[in-house]
C-alpha cells in the first residue's frame, strides 16, 4: 500500500460528502410507484394479446365455435343454420297452404255443404277453407267454446276429422274425433298425417296419425 | 450472513410488491447510492434527484433482479446510470464541496497544530481529487473512501469488475500528477 493510498484511506469516514437526504422515505411517500415485479414483460403481454386476438378472430369466424361458447356459458341455446340442397316441402298447393281465412257463410258457399253444428254453439266466428291436392276440401271452424276440422271429399262425403265442437279432454293418445279443442289451421303432411294448430285449450301444433287417428303433440 | 439473509428477505418481499420492505432495503444503501451519484454529478441537489429517480426505476425493475445476485451492485449500477444520463443531459460538472472540509473537529489529532496540518493535507487531497475527471474521481473515492467491492465499483463505473483495479491504478497515477503539480 503506497503512502497515497494510506492518505486516501484516511479520508474514509471524513470525506466532505453532503449529508444524505431521506431518499428512502421520499420514495416510500411517492404515490404507488409502478411495480414491474407483478407486471408482465412487454413481450409477454404482446404475445398474450396476439393469442387473444387470434382466438377471438377464430371464434368470430366460426359459427360452430360461437355456438359452443354460447352453450358453454348457457347464455342462449346454440342455434345452427345449415344450408340444405332441397327444402322440405308440404304436399299442398300454394294457394291453399294454410287455408284462407273466410267467413263461415263464404266457407259454406265454397264447400259447398251445409255446416252441421250444434245450434247451441251459434255461428262460428271464423272459418278456414283449404283444398288439398286430391280435391278434398278442409274446413276449420270454431269459436272460443270449441271447434272442429272437417273434410269434404270430392264424392260429397263430409267427415269430421278432429274435434267434438266443444272444449274438453284434449291430451295426446285420444282419437282425433274425441278431443275438445279450438283448431285454428290445418294442413296435410306428405305422409298423409293431418297437422293442425290449435288455440285452445293451449296453443299447440298437433298431429293426427293417418293410420290410427290418434292425436300427438308436435309443438307446444 | 444474518444481514445478507435479512436483506435477501427484504428483496423477496419487495419483489412481491411490498413497498415497506423496499423502503427498508433502500435505507441500507441510500448513503452509498447518494454518494456515488454525488461523485458523478458533483452536486448534492442533482445527486438527490438522480438517486431518488433511480430508486423508483429500480423498484419497477425488481422483477428482473436475479435473487441469487447481490442487491447493492445492482442498485449502484442503476443509480450511476441515472446520474451519468443526468450529467450528459445537463452538461454540468459540479465541483465537490471542499469548504466544509477545511476544519476538523478539535482533538482529531495529537495537537491543534497537527489538526491544522492534517486538515490542510486532507483539503489538498480532496481538491486534487476534485480536479480529476469524474470516472477517476469515482474510481478513487469508491475504492478508498466508500470502500466498494470490485463488483460494486464496476457497477458504479459501468465496467467489468476485473477492470476496476486497472482503472483505480490509472486514476492514482493522475492523482499523483495533480498532487505533484500542486506540490511543485
Amino acid at each position: 500500500v503506497t503512502e497515497l493510498e494510506q492518505r486516501l484511506a484516511g479520508l474514509a469516514g471524513d470525506f466532505p460528502f453532503p449529508p444524505t437526504p431521506d431518499l428512502a422515505g421520499a420514495v416510500g411517500r411517492r404515490p404507488a410507484p409502478a411495480h414491474a415485479a407483478r407486471a408482465l414483460p412487454r413481450r409477454t403481454v404482446l404475445a398474450l394479446a396476439a393469442v387473444v386476438l387470434a382466438l377471438g378472430g377464430a371464434l368470430a369466424l366460426s359459427s360452430a365455435a360461437r355456438g359452443a361458447l354460447l352453450d358453454l356459458f348457457d347464455f342462449v341455446p346454440g342455434v345452427s343454420i345449415e344450408r340444405v340442397d332441397e327444402l322440405p316441402r308440404m304436399a299442398l298447393s300454394e294457394s291453399s297452404a294454410y287455408g284462407a281465412e273466410v267467413s263461415s257463410a263464404e266457407a259454406e258457399r265454397r264447400a259447398p255443404f251445409e255446416l252441421l253444428r250444434p245450434e247451441s254453439l251459434g255461428e262460428p266466428d271464423l272459418a278456414y277453407h283449404y283444398r288439398d291436392p286430391d280435391g278434398s276440401i278442409y274446413l276449420v271452424t270454431g269459436d272460443p267454446s270449441g271447434g272442429d276440422v272437417r273434410r269434404l271429399d270430392p264424392d260429397g262425403t263430409v267427415e269430421v276429422l278432429v274435434g267434438t265442437g266443444a272444449l274438453g279432454p284434449a291430451e295426446d293418445g285420444l282419437p282425433a274425433t274425441e278431443i275438445g279443442i279450438l283448431p285454428s289451421d290445418v294442413a296435410v303432411a306428405p305422409d298423409g298425417a293431418l297437422l293442425l294448430s290449435q288455440a285452445e285449450p293451449e296453443p299447440a301444433v298437433r298431429r293426427v296419425d293417418p293410420e290410427t287417428g290418434i292425436v300427438t303433440t308436435l309443438f307446444r | 450472513v444474518a444481514a445478507q439473509s435479512g436483506e435477501a428477505e427484504l428483496v423477496e418481499r419487495a419483489r412481491r410488491g411490498d413497498g415497506d420492505a423496499y423502503v427498508a432495503l433502500l435505507r441500507l444503501h441510500e448513503a452509498v447510492a447518494f454518494r456515488t451519484a454525488y461523485l458523478i454529478l458533483g452536486s448534492a441537489d442533482d445527486a438527490e434527484d438522480a438517486t431518488q429517480e433511480a430508486f423508483v426505476k429500480a423498484f419497477g425493475a425488481l422483477g428482473r433482479f436475479q435473487p441469487d445476485r447481490l442487491f447493492r451492485p445492482w442498485l449502484l449500477r442503476i443509480v450511476a446510470n441515472e446520474a451519468r444520463n443526468r450529467r450528459r443531459s445537463t452538461g454540468r460538472r459540479g465541483a465537490l464541496a471542499v469548504r466544509a472540509f477545511r476544519e476538523l473537529p478539535p482533538g482529531s489529532t495529537a495537537s491543534p497544530e497537527a489538526d491544522l496540518l492534517a486538515a490542510e493535507d486532507r483539503a489538498e487531497l480532496v481538491a486534487a481529487i476534485d480536479r480529476l475527471p469524474a470516472p477517476d474521481r469515482l474510481a478513487i473515492v469508491g475504492r478508498y473512501v466508500l470502500e466498494l467491492s470490485d463488483e460494486e465499483a464496476g457497477a458504479a463505473l459501468g465496467i467489468k469488475p476485473g477492470a476496476v483495479r486497472v482503472r483505480v491504478w490509472r486514476a492514482l497515477g493522475r492523482l499523483r500528477r495533480e498532487l505533484g503539480e500542486e506540490v511543485a
